[in-house]
Protein backbone atom coordinates (compact mmCIF):
# COMPACT_ATOMS: atom_id res chain seq x y z
CA UNK A 1 0.00 0.00 0.00
CA UNK A 2 2.69 2.58 1.33
CA UNK A 3 4.37 1.37 -2.18
CA UNK A 4 1.50 2.66 -4.37
CA UNK A 5 1.25 5.77 -2.22
CA UNK A 6 4.54 6.69 -2.89
CA UNK A 7 4.87 5.60 -6.39
CA UNK A 8 1.15 7.93 -6.95
CA UNK A 9 2.59 10.66 -5.32
CA UNK A 10 6.41 10.52 -6.32
CA UNK A 11 5.30 9.71 -9.76
CA UNK A 12 7.63 6.68 -10.01
CA UNK A 13 7.96 3.88 -11.76
CA UNK A 14 7.42 0.16 -10.06
CA UNK A 15 10.62 -1.15 -9.37
CA UNK A 16 8.57 -4.35 -10.71
CA UNK A 17 8.11 -2.37 -14.07
CA UNK A 18 11.85 -1.12 -13.70
CA UNK A 19 12.95 -4.73 -13.18
CA UNK A 20 11.22 -5.64 -16.45
CA UNK A 21 12.52 -3.11 -18.71
CA UNK A 22 15.99 -3.00 -17.59
CA UNK A 23 15.87 -6.85 -18.13
CA UNK A 24 14.45 -6.47 -21.44
CA UNK A 25 17.12 -4.31 -22.44
CA UNK A 26 20.27 -6.40 -21.22
CA UNK A 27 18.90 -9.17 -23.00
CA UNK A 28 18.68 -7.59 -26.40
CA UNK A 29 22.37 -7.20 -25.81
CA UNK A 30 22.91 -10.40 -24.67
CA UNK A 31 20.64 -12.13 -27.22
CA UNK A 32 22.04 -10.36 -29.94
CA UNK A 33 25.50 -11.88 -31.69
CA UNK A 34 26.85 -8.73 -31.92
CA UNK A 35 29.21 -8.58 -29.24
CA UNK A 36 30.05 -5.34 -27.53
CA UNK A 37 32.99 -4.59 -29.08
CA UNK A 38 31.70 -5.36 -32.17
CA UNK A 39 29.27 -3.07 -31.34
CA UNK A 40 31.80 -0.45 -30.20
CA UNK A 41 33.57 -1.08 -33.43
CA UNK A 42 30.62 0.00 -35.81
CA UNK A 43 30.51 2.86 -33.37
CA UNK A 44 33.78 4.35 -34.27
CA UNK A 45 33.49 3.42 -37.60
CA UNK A 46 30.44 4.84 -38.23
CA UNK A 47 31.57 7.83 -36.20
CA UNK A 48 34.13 8.34 -38.52
CA UNK A 49 32.74 7.99 -41.70
CA UNK A 50 30.25 10.79 -40.24
CA UNK A 51 32.35 13.09 -39.24
CA UNK A 52 33.95 13.52 -42.50
CA UNK A 53 30.75 15.39 -43.62
CA UNK A 54 29.09 16.71 -40.58
CA UNK A 55 30.18 17.33 -37.16
CA UNK A 56 28.33 15.53 -34.63
CA UNK A 57 27.85 15.85 -31.03
CA UNK A 58 29.66 12.74 -30.02
CA UNK A 59 28.27 12.66 -26.50
CA UNK A 60 24.99 12.28 -27.58
CA UNK A 61 25.65 9.84 -30.14
CA UNK A 62 23.60 7.02 -29.68
CA UNK A 63 24.31 3.84 -31.39
CA UNK A 64 21.45 0.58 -29.91
CA UNK A 65 20.26 -3.26 -30.38
CA UNK A 66 16.70 -3.10 -30.68
CA UNK A 67 15.21 -6.67 -31.43
CA UNK A 68 11.43 -6.72 -32.75
CA UNK A 69 9.36 -9.47 -34.02
CA UNK A 70 12.66 -11.93 -33.90
CA UNK A 71 14.85 -9.54 -36.04
CA UNK A 72 17.20 -7.15 -34.56
CA UNK A 73 17.65 -3.67 -35.63
CA UNK A 74 20.59 -1.15 -35.04
CA UNK A 75 19.73 2.07 -34.24
CA UNK A 76 21.79 5.69 -34.31
CA UNK A 77 20.51 8.61 -33.19
CA UNK A 78 23.47 10.63 -34.50
CA UNK A 79 22.87 15.02 -33.23
CA UNK A 80 24.20 16.99 -36.20
CA UNK A 81 26.04 20.06 -35.07
CA UNK A 82 26.94 21.67 -38.33
CA UNK A 83 27.39 20.47 -42.09
CA UNK A 84 30.78 21.25 -42.90
CA UNK A 85 31.18 23.19 -45.73
CA UNK A 86 33.78 21.40 -47.63
CA UNK A 87 30.77 18.12 -47.52
CA UNK A 88 30.27 18.37 -51.11
CA UNK A 89 33.56 18.28 -52.37
CA UNK A 90 34.46 15.23 -49.96
CA UNK A 91 30.95 13.33 -50.81
CA UNK A 92 32.60 13.45 -54.67
CA UNK A 93 36.35 12.34 -53.10
CA UNK A 94 34.94 9.77 -51.28
CA UNK A 95 32.24 8.45 -54.05
CA UNK A 96 35.39 7.84 -56.46
CA UNK A 97 37.24 6.41 -53.71
CA UNK A 98 34.78 4.45 -52.87
CA UNK A 99 34.42 4.59 -49.62
CA UNK A 100 33.24 1.75 -47.70
CA UNK A 101 31.22 0.73 -44.96
CA UNK A 102 27.61 1.51 -44.11
CA UNK A 103 27.33 5.33 -43.69
CA UNK A 104 24.80 8.53 -43.56
CA UNK A 105 25.98 11.05 -46.23
CA UNK A 106 24.46 14.19 -46.36
CA UNK A 107 21.68 15.68 -48.19
CA UNK A 108 22.42 19.07 -48.95
CA UNK A 109 22.93 19.82 -52.54
CA UNK A 110 24.15 23.72 -51.92
CA UNK A 111 26.90 23.79 -49.04
CA UNK A 112 26.48 27.97 -48.25
CA UNK A 113 22.83 27.33 -47.22
CA UNK A 114 23.21 23.62 -45.61
CA UNK A 115 26.73 25.42 -43.60
CA UNK A 116 23.79 27.75 -41.80
CA UNK A 117 20.95 25.57 -41.29
CA UNK A 118 23.22 23.13 -40.10
CA UNK A 119 23.88 25.06 -36.96
CA UNK A 120 20.98 23.41 -35.69
CA UNK A 121 21.25 21.13 -33.45
CA UNK A 122 17.98 19.38 -33.60
CA UNK A 123 19.22 18.24 -36.90
CA UNK A 124 19.39 13.89 -36.55
CA UNK A 125 20.53 11.18 -38.42
CA UNK A 126 18.45 7.88 -38.02
CA UNK A 127 20.22 5.17 -39.32
CA UNK A 128 18.05 2.15 -39.41
CA UNK A 129 19.73 -1.54 -40.37
CA UNK A 130 17.66 -4.07 -39.96
CA UNK A 131 19.33 -8.10 -40.23
CA UNK A 132 22.56 -7.62 -38.61
CA UNK A 133 22.17 -10.21 -36.39
CA UNK A 134 22.61 -12.45 -39.14
CA UNK A 135 24.76 -10.62 -41.50
CA UNK A 136 27.77 -8.82 -39.43
CA UNK A 137 29.63 -8.61 -43.03
CA UNK A 138 27.34 -7.25 -44.77
CA UNK A 139 26.93 -4.93 -41.66
CA UNK A 140 24.15 -1.41 -43.45
CA UNK A 141 23.03 -3.93 -46.23
CA UNK A 142 19.46 -2.70 -45.85
CA UNK A 143 20.14 0.96 -44.32
CA UNK A 144 17.89 3.49 -44.30
CA UNK A 145 19.11 6.83 -43.94
CA UNK A 146 16.96 10.11 -42.90
CA UNK A 147 18.20 13.03 -42.56
CA UNK A 148 15.59 15.35 -40.94
CA UNK A 149 16.92 19.05 -41.81
CA UNK A 150 14.60 21.79 -40.53
CA UNK A 151 16.42 24.23 -43.22
CA UNK A 152 13.97 22.95 -45.52
CA UNK A 153 16.24 23.55 -48.52
CA UNK A 154 17.70 19.87 -48.72
CA UNK A 155 17.96 18.20 -52.18
CA UNK A 156 18.71 15.18 -53.07
CA UNK A 157 22.58 15.14 -54.61
CA UNK A 158 22.44 13.26 -57.32
CA UNK A 159 25.95 11.93 -55.89
CA UNK A 160 24.84 10.90 -52.56
CA UNK A 161 22.60 7.83 -54.66
CA UNK A 162 25.59 6.59 -55.53
CA UNK A 163 26.41 6.09 -51.53
CA UNK A 164 27.89 2.11 -51.38
CA UNK A 165 25.10 1.24 -48.75
CA UNK A 166 23.27 -1.56 -50.99
CA UNK A 167 19.27 -0.06 -50.71
CA UNK A 168 19.41 3.20 -48.63
CA UNK A 169 16.69 5.57 -49.22
CA UNK A 170 16.48 9.56 -48.13
CA UNK A 171 14.07 10.68 -46.68
CA UNK B 1 16.73 -50.29 -24.14
CA UNK B 2 17.08 -47.72 -21.32
CA UNK B 3 13.94 -45.01 -21.36
CA UNK B 4 14.90 -43.51 -18.06
CA UNK B 5 14.30 -39.47 -18.59
CA UNK B 6 17.44 -37.65 -17.19
CA UNK B 7 16.42 -34.30 -16.58
CA UNK B 8 19.81 -31.89 -15.43
CA UNK B 9 18.02 -28.91 -12.95
CA UNK B 10 20.26 -25.95 -14.03
CA UNK B 11 19.87 -22.13 -13.36
CA UNK B 12 23.66 -20.19 -14.21
CA UNK B 13 23.27 -17.90 -11.15
CA UNK B 14 23.88 -19.76 -7.97
CA UNK B 15 21.95 -19.58 -5.04
CA UNK B 16 18.86 -19.92 -6.69
CA UNK B 17 17.52 -22.73 -5.32
CA UNK B 18 18.86 -25.46 -7.96
CA UNK B 19 19.94 -28.34 -4.80
CA UNK B 20 16.77 -27.96 -3.05
CA UNK B 21 14.72 -28.15 -5.80
CA UNK B 22 16.26 -31.51 -7.46
CA UNK B 23 16.42 -32.75 -3.85
CA UNK B 24 12.62 -32.37 -3.66
CA UNK B 25 11.28 -33.07 -7.16
CA UNK B 26 14.13 -36.41 -6.35
CA UNK B 27 12.26 -37.21 -3.19
CA UNK B 28 8.58 -36.16 -4.39
CA UNK B 29 9.23 -38.27 -7.28
CA UNK B 30 9.98 -41.25 -5.15
CA UNK B 31 7.52 -40.89 -3.19
CA UNK B 32 4.95 -41.23 -6.06
CA UNK B 33 6.49 -44.71 -6.73
CA UNK B 34 9.03 -43.20 -9.81
CA UNK B 35 12.44 -45.14 -9.17
CA UNK B 36 15.29 -42.12 -8.84
CA UNK B 37 18.47 -41.76 -8.92
CA UNK B 38 20.18 -38.01 -8.17
CA UNK B 39 23.28 -37.07 -8.98
CA UNK B 40 25.04 -34.50 -7.45
CA UNK B 41 27.19 -33.23 -10.26
CA UNK B 42 28.71 -30.09 -8.59
CA UNK B 43 31.81 -31.56 -7.58
CA UNK B 44 34.36 -30.01 -5.29
CA UNK B 45 31.31 -28.30 -3.70
CA UNK B 46 28.90 -30.88 -2.58
CA UNK B 47 25.53 -29.74 -0.87
CA UNK B 48 23.09 -32.24 -2.45
CA UNK B 49 23.72 -34.94 0.56
CA UNK B 50 23.50 -32.16 3.16
CA UNK B 51 19.89 -31.23 1.64
CA UNK B 52 18.73 -34.86 2.13
CA UNK B 53 20.35 -35.43 4.94
CA UNK B 54 22.43 -38.38 3.74
CA UNK B 55 25.88 -36.47 4.22
CA UNK B 56 26.74 -39.31 6.60
CA UNK B 57 26.40 -42.52 4.75
CA UNK B 58 28.75 -41.29 1.90
CA UNK B 59 31.48 -44.01 1.69
CA UNK B 60 32.24 -43.62 -2.57
CA UNK B 61 31.44 -40.33 -4.78
CA UNK B 62 31.41 -40.17 -8.74
CA UNK B 63 34.76 -39.52 -9.25
CA UNK B 64 35.70 -42.71 -7.42
CA UNK B 65 33.05 -44.54 -9.71
CA UNK B 66 34.32 -42.80 -12.90
CA UNK B 67 37.89 -43.74 -11.77
CA UNK B 68 36.73 -47.02 -11.03
CA UNK B 69 37.59 -47.20 -7.53
CA UNK B 70 34.68 -48.71 -7.06
CA UNK B 71 31.20 -50.49 -8.84
CA UNK B 72 28.56 -47.71 -9.51
CA UNK B 73 26.00 -49.65 -7.26
CA UNK B 74 28.68 -49.43 -4.40
CA UNK B 75 28.39 -45.59 -4.71
CA UNK B 76 24.93 -44.89 -4.91
CA UNK B 77 23.44 -44.22 -1.61
CA UNK B 78 20.03 -45.46 -0.50
CA UNK B 79 17.49 -43.07 0.99
CA UNK B 80 15.98 -44.89 4.12
CA UNK B 81 13.05 -43.12 4.07
CA UNK B 82 12.13 -43.62 0.78
CA UNK B 83 14.01 -46.94 -0.81
CA UNK B 84 13.67 -45.91 -4.26
CA UNK B 85 15.47 -42.81 -4.16
CA UNK B 86 19.25 -43.09 -4.38
CA UNK B 87 21.74 -40.36 -4.11
CA UNK B 88 24.83 -40.32 -5.93
CA UNK B 89 27.44 -37.88 -4.21
CA UNK B 90 29.42 -35.42 -5.87
CA UNK B 91 33.72 -35.45 -4.55
CA UNK B 92 34.01 -33.09 -2.57
CA UNK B 93 38.28 -32.55 -2.82
CA UNK B 94 38.05 -32.73 -6.72
CA UNK B 95 37.00 -30.18 -9.04
CA UNK B 96 35.09 -30.28 -12.10
CA UNK B 97 37.75 -31.34 -14.85
CA UNK B 98 37.88 -34.79 -12.32
CA UNK B 99 34.81 -35.82 -14.62
CA UNK B 100 34.64 -35.86 -18.70
CA UNK B 101 31.19 -35.38 -20.47
CA UNK B 102 32.48 -38.70 -21.74
CA UNK B 103 32.18 -40.67 -18.29
CA UNK B 104 28.79 -38.48 -17.56
CA UNK B 105 27.15 -40.11 -20.35
CA UNK B 106 28.46 -43.50 -19.25
CA UNK B 107 27.49 -43.04 -15.84
CA UNK B 108 23.57 -42.15 -16.95
CA UNK B 109 23.49 -45.04 -19.48
CA UNK B 110 23.98 -47.42 -16.53
CA UNK B 111 21.68 -45.75 -14.13
CA UNK B 112 19.19 -46.57 -16.81
CA UNK B 113 20.02 -50.05 -17.60
CA UNK B 114 19.76 -50.40 -13.66
CA UNK B 115 15.90 -49.71 -14.63
CA UNK B 116 15.79 -46.03 -12.95
CA UNK B 117 13.11 -43.80 -14.66
CA UNK B 118 14.04 -40.70 -13.10
CA UNK B 119 17.84 -39.46 -13.32
CA UNK B 120 17.95 -35.74 -12.30
CA UNK B 121 21.23 -33.99 -12.48
CA UNK B 122 21.72 -31.11 -9.55
CA UNK B 123 24.35 -28.69 -12.11
CA UNK B 124 26.83 -26.52 -10.35
CA UNK B 125 26.40 -23.38 -10.93
CA UNK B 126 28.19 -21.05 -13.66
CA UNK B 127 28.81 -22.28 -17.19
CA UNK B 128 31.77 -24.03 -17.57
CA UNK B 129 32.91 -27.55 -17.55
CA UNK B 130 30.72 -28.43 -14.52
CA UNK B 131 27.86 -27.15 -16.59
CA UNK B 132 28.92 -29.09 -19.68
CA UNK B 133 29.48 -32.16 -17.73
CA UNK B 134 25.64 -32.21 -15.87
CA UNK B 135 23.94 -31.40 -19.46
CA UNK B 136 26.22 -33.56 -21.36
CA UNK B 137 23.57 -36.96 -20.49
CA UNK B 138 20.66 -34.64 -19.97
CA UNK B 139 17.61 -34.99 -22.34
CA UNK B 140 15.17 -32.84 -20.74
CA UNK B 141 16.03 -29.54 -18.94
CA UNK B 142 14.23 -27.58 -16.00
CA UNK B 143 15.74 -24.05 -15.52
CA UNK B 144 15.19 -22.56 -12.14
CA UNK B 145 15.25 -18.76 -11.26
CA UNK B 146 13.78 -16.25 -8.74
CA UNK B 147 12.20 -13.47 -9.99
CA UNK B 148 14.99 -11.08 -9.80
CA UNK B 149 17.51 -9.49 -12.42
CA UNK B 150 20.21 -11.10 -11.94
CA UNK B 151 18.96 -14.65 -12.28
CA UNK B 152 16.58 -14.20 -15.04
CA UNK B 153 19.56 -12.87 -16.74
CA UNK B 154 21.43 -16.43 -15.95
CA UNK B 155 18.52 -18.12 -17.09
CA UNK B 156 18.03 -16.33 -20.54
CA UNK B 157 22.04 -17.04 -20.53
CA UNK B 158 21.14 -21.01 -19.89
CA UNK B 159 18.46 -20.93 -22.35
CA UNK B 160 20.95 -19.86 -25.49
CA UNK B 161 23.47 -22.40 -24.16
CA UNK B 162 21.25 -25.49 -23.67
CA UNK B 163 19.72 -25.11 -27.04
CA UNK B 164 23.79 -24.71 -28.25
CA UNK B 165 23.71 -28.48 -26.33
CA UNK B 166 21.20 -29.44 -28.04
CA UNK B 167 19.04 -29.33 -25.22
CA UNK B 168 15.48 -27.68 -26.50
CA UNK B 169 12.52 -26.84 -24.96
CA UNK B 170 14.01 -26.11 -21.18
CA UNK B 171 11.14 -25.74 -18.84
CA UNK B 172 10.77 -23.25 -16.30
CA UNK B 173 10.58 -23.11 -11.93
CA UNK B 174 10.52 -19.85 -10.41
CA UNK B 175 11.65 -20.21 -6.96
CA UNK B 176 11.56 -18.02 -4.36
CA UNK B 177 8.75 -16.01 -5.03
CA UNK B 178 7.17 -13.84 -2.68
CA UNK B 179 3.38 -12.83 -3.80
CA UNK B 180 2.88 -10.09 -1.37
CA UNK B 181 5.75 -8.14 -3.01
CA UNK B 182 4.94 -8.83 -6.16
CA UNK B 183 1.52 -7.35 -5.39
CA UNK B 184 3.35 -4.20 -3.97
CA UNK B 185 4.77 -3.80 -7.32
CA UNK B 186 8.30 -4.48 -6.19
CA UNK B 187 9.04 -8.03 -7.64
CA UNK B 188 8.59 -9.49 -11.08
CA UNK B 189 5.69 -12.02 -11.20
CA UNK B 190 5.90 -15.54 -12.90
CA UNK B 191 3.99 -13.72 -15.85
CA UNK B 192 6.62 -11.08 -16.45
CA UNK B 193 9.28 -13.86 -16.02
CA UNK B 194 7.99 -16.16 -18.13
CA UNK B 195 7.27 -12.69 -20.84
CA UNK B 196 10.89 -12.50 -20.66
CA UNK B 197 12.79 -15.78 -20.70
CA UNK B 198 9.59 -17.22 -23.01
CA UNK B 199 9.70 -21.08 -21.78
CA UNK B 200 7.46 -23.21 -20.55
CA UNK B 201 6.15 -22.47 -16.89
CA UNK B 202 6.84 -26.14 -14.82
CA UNK B 203 6.29 -24.78 -11.12
CA UNK B 204 6.20 -21.89 -9.05
CA UNK B 205 7.40 -22.44 -5.44
CA UNK B 206 6.96 -19.60 -2.98
CA UNK B 207 9.63 -18.39 -0.32
CA UNK B 208 8.86 -20.22 2.56
CA UNK B 209 10.30 -20.66 5.78
CA UNK B 210 9.74 -24.35 5.68
CA UNK B 211 12.82 -24.65 3.22
CA UNK B 212 14.94 -23.49 5.78
CA UNK B 213 13.61 -25.74 8.79
CA UNK B 214 13.88 -28.58 6.52
CA UNK B 215 17.54 -27.75 4.95
CA UNK B 216 18.72 -27.35 8.41
CA UNK B 217 17.01 -30.91 9.33
CA UNK B 218 18.15 -32.57 6.29
CA UNK B 219 14.48 -33.09 5.44
CA UNK B 220 12.83 -31.96 1.98
CA UNK B 221 10.26 -29.85 2.33
CA UNK B 222 8.08 -31.82 -0.31
CA UNK B 223 7.59 -34.46 2.65
CA UNK B 224 6.01 -32.14 4.61
CA UNK B 225 2.08 -32.31 3.85
CA UNK B 226 1.50 -28.47 5.57
CA UNK B 227 4.16 -26.53 3.74
CA UNK B 228 3.24 -24.31 0.52
CA UNK B 229 6.46 -25.11 -0.77
CA UNK B 230 5.93 -29.04 -0.38
CA UNK B 231 2.72 -28.73 -2.17
CA UNK B 232 4.32 -26.66 -5.14
CA UNK B 233 7.16 -29.35 -5.48
CA UNK B 234 4.81 -32.11 -5.38
CA UNK B 235 2.60 -30.23 -7.82
CA UNK B 236 6.16 -29.94 -9.71
CA UNK B 237 6.42 -33.86 -9.95
CA UNK B 238 3.04 -34.47 -10.99
CA UNK B 239 4.04 -32.49 -13.62
CA UNK B 240 7.15 -34.27 -14.96
CA UNK B 241 4.86 -36.84 -14.33
CA UNK B 242 2.44 -35.85 -17.12
CA UNK B 243 0.16 -34.82 -14.77
CA UNK B 244 -1.93 -32.35 -16.01
CA UNK B 245 -1.89 -30.04 -12.07
CA UNK B 246 -2.64 -26.43 -11.79
CA UNK B 247 -0.60 -23.66 -10.85
CA UNK B 248 -0.91 -22.82 -6.83
CA UNK B 249 -2.68 -19.88 -6.63
CA UNK B 250 -1.16 -17.10 -4.36
CA UNK B 251 -3.56 -14.89 -2.22
CA UNK B 252 -3.15 -11.85 -4.62
CA UNK B 253 -5.43 -10.19 -2.10
CA UNK B 254 -8.65 -8.14 -2.97
CA UNK B 255 -10.43 -7.52 -5.55
CA UNK B 256 -7.40 -5.89 -8.02
CA UNK B 257 -5.44 -9.73 -8.01
CA UNK B 258 -8.94 -11.34 -8.63
CA UNK B 259 -9.37 -9.16 -11.90
CA UNK B 260 -5.97 -9.61 -13.09
CA UNK B 261 -6.17 -13.30 -12.75
CA UNK B 262 -9.03 -12.71 -14.59
CA UNK B 263 -8.40 -10.89 -17.48
CA UNK B 264 -4.58 -12.58 -18.14
CA UNK B 265 -6.28 -15.68 -17.63
CA UNK B 266 -3.20 -16.86 -15.41
CA UNK B 267 -4.32 -19.15 -12.95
Amino acid sequence: MFAFLDRFLSRSEASRDTAKNRLKLVLMQDRSVIPPAVLERIRTEVLAVLHRYVEIDQGALELNLDRSEGSVALLASVPIVRVREDATQLLADAVAADAAAATAVPSEGAPAEAASAGADADSVIEAVATGLAGALSETAADAQVGTEATAGEAEADDASLARPAGEAALT
Amino acid sequence: MATGRVIVVTSGKGGVGKTTTTANLGMALATMGEKVALIDADIGLRNLDLILGLENRIVYDIVDVVEKRCKLRQALIKDKRMPNLVLLPAAQTRDKSAVTPEQMKELIADLQSDGFGFILIDCPAGIEQGFRNATAGATEAVIVTNPEVSAVRDADRIVGLLEAAELRNPSLIVNRLRPHLVKNETMMSVEDVQEILNIKLLGIVPDDEAIINSSNRGEPVSLHEAAKSGQAYRNIARRLRGEDVPFLQFDEGGLMGRLRRFLTGVR
